[in-house]
């Protein structure tokens, strides 16, 4: 990967969730700081995995990157194309490029559609296939994400929650994107199914070149699966790196605590390592600390923490750290 | 036909679609059982006779016996099972109809309409129902006595044309115009709990991740709203709207008991329970009077009420799935 094409660059996008209070004159009162100053590069053909705690806004970066929140702020670039300043049918029509892959298979998949209908509804909207064409299509995606292509009449509540996902991996399938986000994909599934639909989503992007931004909380299976890594915590961008440089040199404290509760599966190394064990919670994203949004927890906090905000440097090539205290 | 087989499991679902099923035979075979006088002008209309004041009991001629002015019980009864299926029916057709334009408008779009439409319900809300039903019966009438209101008028003929099957082209009879007001009027406040229901339940299914996966796709607002939120959100309704059938029909009786409803001499149920009004001190020896019209109306609420519970049972998001074996 010499010469790589940007997909799509998130260019320090913003995303509030505004708090109203009062009764038919509502009060603005605050807000809830979901995503705050976040940018990133995904290139063509690569999986970037975008990794941190619950609540820290992965999912809404996701769904801000394909406007399913508007930004308050900041601009989401695919293939050059700013999609935030676009609109009803362009918008529509540049999406298609753009699909995701749910969390949770139980609430993604309409209860009262059919397999079929789920799968071949994209090709419906967009008019790409029609008549015994389209029939075809469904019966190779379902093929392609290893469902039997009988299963074309069921409604989702008889299927496993692994082969739910499969469908929603069909659909997001159905029409040729380039980007996928996956939002936690794997997270609601049995640890067993989990590995086959990652290896699923591997294969699936080594035939179809696709793009991935691989969102998720498991750091082993973010591993396995990214090129790139970005860590996040509070609506920001702690570190972002290779991946082998992440694991093996993280640099942010954040990351470091978060690399050291992943268990080794050797009883002797997981004696002798030291541990960074966090303490206290998260703090509210209403109102989320000065300066460094992680000081509040972080060991090694200075008072500079306290008065500015740590940018995104890039401290060795290609490994980005937002941190005073690196050097 | 899952449905189907477990309404038919359980005893009082059972119960009610017996029930429900009697009325229904009653109503078709209403010819048959209480045969209409040839010379009749309208069906409806319950036979006399004689012009005797004094009711009369049971006897071979008039087996539920006859009420004041000699009006056969029986023959009220049977066609009586008509009126109220239609008007409950129309009744619920049209107020769910109101409540799912509205609630889901609401629901989907949210902000400034949301706000608009649910001031307007919380409005209609806020008088009591009955008192505000008996009100604008009565207003009603008068403006459709006056013969003025293009408007009403046509309001007027399509309610016509969905109850009677009337063509539109035809004037409406004074006498189904008494009936359609008092529908009109129940209609008119009776829709809200649909909205309110509906509303929320928009709210709560667009959050799911299959409608943003829609919305992904590209799907346009309205195949959104009616391919994925309606068909997920609509159940509750359903049931609401069944078990609701059989109290309209309640709330029409009392009309017609009032006086506001069906008049005079029509096979309405509560326009017969009407004429026990000038005997209520001597009930003990006029029961008929009111105990087959009663008895009519107890059985029509209840066997609705039953297949209504029945359905919200079977309908249940959280038994679906299970016991499809």
């Amino acid at each position: 990967m010499e010469e790589r094409k940007v997909l799509l660059k998130v260019d320090r996008l913003v995303k509030y969730f505004p708090i109203n209070q009062g009764f038919i004159f509502k009060q603005h009162s605050g807000d809830v700081h979901a995503v705050d100053d976040v940018s990133f590069d995904i290139y063509a053909g690569e999986t970037l995995g975008l990794v941190g705690e619950s609540g820290c806004g992965k999912s809404t970066t996701g769904r801000t990157i394909l406007q399913l929140y508007r930004p308050t702020s900041g601009h989401v670039y695919f293939e050059g194309q700013d999609l935030v300043k676009m609109k009803g049918e362009t918008l529509r029509k540049t999406r298609k490029k753009m699909q995701m892959i749910f969390q949770d298979p139980y609430a993604s998949l309409n209860p009262r559609m059919t397999v079929g209908d789920i799968i071949s509804e994209p090709m419906i909207v967009h008019n790409t296939y029609k008549g015994s064409a389209m029939k075809e299509r469904v019966v190779h995606l379902l093929e392609l994400v290893g469902l039997n292509p009988a299963f074309i009449k069921r409604y989702p509540h008889e299927f496993s929650g692994g082969q739910r996902q499969r469908i929603g991996i069909a659909r997001a399938l159905a029409l040729d994107p380039d980007l996928i986000i996956c939002d936690e994909p794997i997270a609601a599934l049995d640890v067993s199914v989990q590995a086959q639909v990652v290896n699923l989503l591997e294969d699936l992007q080594r035939d179809l070149k696709l793009t991935y931004l691989f969102i998720a909380h498991d750091l082993s299976m973010v591993k396995h699966i990214s090129n790139r890594v970005a860590v996040m915590y509070l609506g920001i961008i702690a570190e972002k790196a290779t991946r082998d440089e992440l694991y093996s040199h993280p640099l942010h404290p954040y990351t470091k605590a978060l690399l050291s509760a992943v268990p080794i599966p050797d009883p002797v190394a997981e004696e002798k390592r030291k541990r960074v064990i966090l303490e206290g919670d998260v703090p509210s994203p209403v109102n989320p600390p000065s300066g460094c949004r992680f000081r509040t927890r972080c060991p090694i906090a200075e008072k500079i923490c306290e008065e500015a905000r740590p940018e995104l440097r890039e401290v060795n090539p290609g490994h980005f750290v937002a941190c005073h205290l690196v050097k | 036909m899952d449905v189907v087989r477990r309404l038919l499991k359980n005893p009082t679902s059972l119960l009610g679609i017996i029930l429900l099923l009697g009325f229904v035979f009653v109503a078709i075979a209403a010819p048959v059982i209480a045969p209409p006088a040839k010379s009749s002008r309208n069906v409806y209309l319950i036979p006399r006779d004689g012009f005797g004041n004094q009711p009369k009991p049971p006897n071979e001629k008039h087996i539920m016996g006859t009420t004041e002015g000699q009006y056969d019980i029986l023959y009220g009864v049977v066609w009586g099972t008509r009126t109220a299926f239609r008007v409950g029916i129309v009744i619920t057709l049209i107020t769910t109809l109101i409540g799912l334009i509205i609630g889901s408008l609401a629901g989907f779009y949210g902000g400034w309409v949301d706000e608009v439409l649910m001031r307007i319900t919380e409005v209609f809300l806020v008088f009591p129902f009955l008192l505000a039903a008996i009100t604008l019966t009565s207003v009603l009438q008068t403006v459709y006595g006056r013969g003025e209101a293009n408007f009403l008028v046509v309001l007027a003929k399509g309610l016509a044309l969905l109850t009677f099957g009337q063509s539109p082209a035809k004037d409406l009879d004074p006498i189904q115009i008494q009936i359609l007001t008092g529908m009109l009027a129940i209609i008119v406040f009776g829709w809200m709990t649909y909205a309110r229901v509906i509303r929320g339940n928009i709210l709560s299914v667009k959050e799911y991740e299959y409608a943003l996966a829609a919305r992904l796709i590209g799907a346009s607002d309205m195949r959104i709203l009616f391919r994925h939120l309606l068909p997920n959100a609509v159940f509750p309704v359903l049931v609401l709207a069944s078990m609701d059938i059989g109290s309209y029909v309640l709330t029409f009786a009392a009309l017609s008991f009032l006086g506001l409803g069906a008049q005079r001499g029509y096979a309405d149920w509560g326009q017969m329970i009407s004429f026990a009004r000038s005997w209520i001190p001597s009930l003990g020896q006029y029961w008929f009077i009111v105990v087959y019209p009663g008895l009519a109306i107890i059985l029509f609420v209840l066997a609705w009420n039953l297949v209504g519970d029945a359905l919200r049972d079977v309908l249940d998001p959280r038994m679906r799935g299970r016991g499809n074996d």
